[in-house]
């Protein structure tokens, strides 16, 4: 259970890295999603700088596991490309009105996956010729300690000494999860997920020498130069023109289009619960990728051709398409 | 103006001849009126005097100048004069001669001065964001600078700072 949280980790920050020619500024200007729930507890981050200091240059990624009762955390340092992480343990108490709180370093699995991920390889392309990308952990870390839930918690990560002192880190709240009310069940709600997976072109491996980590989301896509990007869907979307040509089953998903034949193989079932299901593909021809996005994921797998992400539905109208 | 009184025969006795002449004069000057003075005469002469007197030079007016003093009080100014003038001599003649007095001897003394060291700060010292500022005298809004967080280095201890109720406190 333990490695669940990095891939976790591993997995927002690919879902990050994604679309709308994202950079690492601009990711550092969302700053990451801010509430994290496990437990029936919502942990809202948000950073904070104090002394000569912003933080308007650190990337601040979080990602829950609700299993371990734990919420990872990555800062990074744009200036340096350096990162720290740690772990953040809620646990519940007999007093309603209190909670454990316990901080432990981050995985190492969680280190070395980060690195082999896009977010590594285009800290790696922004910040060139740095001895070493790994995060420095902190070799010492507190006690764990009981808190009132409505206390708010700060934890100083990056410092500066000297006169021009200055810190930043996390700042975090805490709140009881209100209980999500029950919905309809959706085709949305299937996620299709590729894990260490290829993209074979016309019988030819396109992806590279090495096998891709892993994306999981309703709607796959990759970016083909010269052909466009290709949105794939266990279901038409209406207003927009979704071809049925493609099928999953196992753990492949298959289509063809125009000439061209692609495929996607993954390491485990694209559908947990099995079956043979309709793939429908939307190509999106105006779809500008980001360079860097696109170099880094050469760098991640050599002769690696395109550029791989999820989407939500949410985000179809956001793109160049025209609607049908 | 009284001319007859300053000519009198009393005071300046004339030969017979002249006498004639005078008793003629006199008769003449009896059947002579003078003319009326105009009003403006005063005036006139006024503006003749302060012409000449008042519009001199002040250091004209300050060295032609001269003050009527009493005799007693005169003589009383002299001789206090004279007096201190005497003593004053007679002090100045009794100082002793000798040598030239010597300058006095200057005292070096080092004053240690402060030289400050800088410090690695290794405790941080959190202030209460929340709290309530001065009512009236709004801070100034200056954009924060930007600041580049190339020299930050990650902590060496991780700490929790926990804040009840949104009041820092450790």
């Amino acid at each position: 259970m333990r490695n669940r949280i990095y891939l976790l980790l591993v997995a927002l920050l690919l879902c990050s890295i994604q679309l709308q020619a994202q950079t690492l500024e601009r990711l550092a200007q969302s700053n990451g999603s801010p509430e994290q729930r496990v437990n029936g507890i919502v942990a809202t981050f948000s950073s904070f700088a104090e002394g000569r200091a912003t933080a308007e240059g650190v990337l601040r990624f979080n990602g829950a596991n609700n299993d371990e009762q734990a919420i990872g955390s990555f800062l990074v340092n744009l200036s340096t490309g350096m990162y720290i992480g740690y772990i953040l343990v809620i646990e519940r108490l007999p007093d309603p009105t209190k909670l454990k709180i316990t901080i432990k370093p981050m995985p190492e699995e969680a280190i070395e996956a980060t690195r082999k991920t896009v977010f590594g390889k285009l800290l790696e392309l922004k910040l060139p010729n740095r001895p070493s990308y790994d995060p420095a952990p902190p070799p010492s870390y507190p006690e764990p300690i009981v808190i009132n839930l409505t206390d708010v918690i700060k934890i100083p990560l990056w410092v500066k000494a000297g006169t021009e002192w200055g810190v930043v880190g996390d700042r975090i709240r805490f709140a009881i999860d209100r209980p999500k009310p029950a919905r309809e069940f959706t085709l949305n709600d299937v996620a299709l997920k590729l894990t260490d997976y290829r993209l074979i072109i016309n019988g030819e491996v396109r992806s590279g020498e090495r096998e891709l980590d892993g994306i999981e989301g309703p709607l796959p896509s990759f970016y083909v130069p010269g052909k466009g990007l290709f949105i794939l869907s266990i279901r038409p979307h209406e207003g927009y023109d979704f071809q049925k040509v493609g099928m999953t089953e196992g753990n492949k998903i298959s289509f063809s289009y125009g000439a061209d034949k692609y495929e996607l193989v993954s390491h485990d079932p694209v559908i947990p619960f099995g079956g043979k299901w309709h793939i429908w593909v939307l190509l999106i021809t105006g779809y500008q990728p980001n360079p860097e996005v696109l170099e880094a994921y050469k760098l991640l797998s050599k002769g690696n051709c395109c550029e791989y992400f999820i989407l939500s539905p949410e985000e179809i109208p956001y793109l160049p398409t025209s609607k049908k | 103006m009284n001319y007859l009184e300053e000519n009198s025969p009393e005071q300046n006795p004339k030969p017979a001849d002249e006498v004639v002449e005078d008793r003629e004069l006199k008769n003449l000057l009896g059947e002579w009126s003078p003319p009326e003075i105009t009003s403006s005469l005063d005036q006139r002469v006024l503006t003749s005097y302060r012409r000449q007197v008042l519009h001199r030079p002040w250091w004209r007016r300050w060295l032609t100048g001269s003050i009527s003093l009493p005799a007693p009080v005169a003589l009383t100014a002299a001789l206090l004069l004279c007096a201190t003038s005497y003593l004053a001599a007679r002090k100045a003649t009794s100082y002793p001669l000798g040598p030239a007095p010597t300058p006095a001897t200057v005292k070096i003394v080092e004053v240690p001065f402060p030289v400050v060291q800088e410090k690695i700060v290794t405790r941080f010292v959190y202030k209460k964001p929340d709290t309530p500022k001065a009512k009236g005298s709004p801070a100034p809004i200056s954009a924060p600078p930007r600041i580049d967080l190339a020299d930050f280095r990650p902590v060496s201890e991780i700490k929790i700072i926990v804040s009840h109720g949104g009041n820092d406190e450790k």
